[in-house]
């Protein structure tokens, strides 16, 4: 009965991880993609895509569940990006351009969602994705309207035939793969962009790092419990702004080690889906709304992008058309967000029941291992 | 010392921290700048109409010590470098001197035009900024985050981008 339990608690704690590693493995026969080519692919794409999702631990760390607003921070990367093909700077000096120059954007783009989102306690996940949306208004008024009008552009490639407002496509060519190819080393048929992983390692260490200080703890301290850190002397809304600050930032460059990589940028499009991509990336991973670590970051992107690998081409040889796949992409990208939020808000109401009973006097050894805690909270 | 005299220190030394903060930041934007910057150099080897030098038969031409470029008359080729200074050296195909010359490229010039047969007489105004002349541009595709479900006859959506 225990062992049943036990069982039944771990698929319930996992379950995301669990369909979508089945599904996954499923899918991989019928693409008929060699292993060699999955694994240099997972290579590239963990280089690619790694940065923005770690963007996403530190709101998490300080309670403000999945920050659907590191769109914000993407396009301030892109605005950099813009900026450094205007002005011909080329290889990684180009990307440090880039960076440098969106670092400020974004930080005024943190300091807002942040400001916003303290506004909006209790619902940031769904505030984030709207500010998104509006800001997204404001960068395409910028962009389409105001670049070569009131900011001046002296690059004739990038600019519209009118005279004003960006190109719908920008080639990256100056600066494409220019991180990965710093640092490239062709092991056993693999190509691995070491520089790139020592970007990404750099900014683990400097999450661990982080975590230890006195910021990282009264984030953590935020997270648990706003009314306690308040209560206890944190700066509840400022240390929340900080971690949005610092999510956007770290987005603006993800979204540079992203388009690097690709070698062009939508000017429109490119910032759409990143939160979208990112936030399933790490819930595939095993992390919740609450809860996530590195080692989430990294199984993610494995997991997602080993089936954005396979999936179209198992759709071709299936069904006959890749568009399944594509279509497959998508459904499977909301739906793994859906189906982790509907766990986290059924496990959160379990575990809640199951304090109560605790109070009650009935079975404790069956509540979760914070249940208790929590009960003790509750009588105290 | 008051408690008065310590804030106004701190606040002293905050300010200087971040205003040194702050030019190391512009320092670094302009040093990225003149380092990264871009150039397209076109190596043309041909006759020049204003003065004594004539496109050389057979010119080996590097740049920055990269795989020579082999040009022959009238031949032109475009080599993409980054920063202002560079060594170009140049020698014949069939062997005999080779000529290196050290070019400072303006920072303003996106695309410059090096004359082969300048460079082979060792002239150091071998490099001159290349103009092109004001060609009829293709119309442009639809822009903008356009979206088909709010604004239903608006144009398609491009297609979003593969992560």
């Amino acid at each position: 009965m225990s062992g049943k339990k036990s069982f039944g608690r771990f698929f319930t704690e996992n379950a995301v991880v669990i369909i979508f590693l089945i599904i996954t493995i499923a899918a991989i026969p019928p693409s008929q993609l060699s292993i060699q080519y999955i694994i240099q692919e997972m290579i590239t794409r963990l280089g690619r895509n790694s940065f923005l999702v770690l963007a996403l631990l530190l709101p998490i760390y300080a309670g403000m569940g999945l920050n659907f607003g590191m769109t914000l921070g993407a396009m301030s990367g892109e605005i950099g990006l813009i900026l450094a093909i205007n002005y011909n700077i080329a290889g990684v000096e180009g990307l440090v351009f880039a960076a440098l120059a969106g670092t400020p954007i974004s930080i005024l783009m943190g300091y807002v969602c942040g400001v916003v989102l303290n506004k909006a306690k209790g619902r940031e996940m769904v505030t984030g994705y709207m500010l998104a949306f509006f800001i997204n208004g404001v960068y395409q008024l910028v962009v389409l309207y105001m670049m070569g009008a009131i900011f001046p552009i002296r690059s004739g490639a990038i600019l519209l035939s009118r005279g004003y407002g960006i190109r719908n496509t920008l080639n990256l060519e100056n600066v494409r793969q220019s991180l990965d190819e710093l640092a490239m080393l062709r092991v056993g048929g693999f190509a691995l962009p070491i520089a790139t992983f020592l970007v990404i390692a750099a900014l683990c260490a400097f999450i661990v790092w982080f975590k230890k200080t006195k910021l990282g703890q009264d984030m953590r301290a935020v997270g648990h419990d706003m009314a306690v850190a308040e209560a206890a002397g944190v700066p509840v809304d400022r240390t929340r702004v900080i971690a949005i600050i610092i999510s956007t930032v770290l987005a603006c460059y993800g979204q540079i080690i992203f388009l690097q990589n690709m070698g062009n940028m939508a000017t429109y499009n490119a910032h759409d889906q990143t939160s979208f991509f990112a936030v399933a990336a790490i819930l595939v991973g095993g992390a919740s709304v609450k809860k996530a670590t590195i080692p989430n970051v990294f199984v993610g992107v494995i997991l997602l992008h080993v089936l954005f690998v396979v999936t179209p081409r198992a759709g071709q040889n299936l069904f006959g058309s890749a568009m399944i796949g594509e279509y497959f992409r998508q459904f499977i990208g909301y739906g793994v967000i859906a189906l982790s939020l509907v766990l986290y808000a059924w496990r959160a109401r379990k575990d809640a029941a199951r304090a109560r009973e605790g109070l009650r006097g009935g079975s404790a050894n069956a509540a979760a291992p914070e249940a208790p805690a929590a009960a003790e909270g509750a009588a105290k | 010392m008051s408690a008065k005299t310590t804030d106004k220190k701190t606040a002293i030394r905050r300010a200087l921290v971040r205003g040194g903060l702050i030019v190391v930041y512009v320092a670094l934007m302009a040093l990225v700048f003149v380092t990264g910057k871009g150039h397209t150099i076109l190596v043309d080897n041909k006759d020049r109409a204003d003065g004594p030098f004539a496109a050389v038969d057979g010119a080996l031409v590097s740049i920055d010590g990269r795989e020579s470029l082999e040009l022959y008359k009238g031949d032109r080729d475009m080599v993409k470098v980054k920063g202002q200074k560079h060594r170009v050296t140049v020698e014949s195909v069939a062997g005999g001197e080779k000529k290196e010359v050290a070019l400072r490229l303006p920072m303003d010039q996106d695309m410059l035009l090096l004359s082969v047969p300048m460079l082979a007489a060792g002239r150091e105004d071998c490099i001159e900024p290349f103009v092109t002349s004001e060609q009829p541009r293709e119309a442009d595709e639809p822009v903008g985050n356009v979206n088909a479900f709010t604004s239903p006859d608006a144009e398609p959506d491009a297609a979003p981008m593969v992560p």
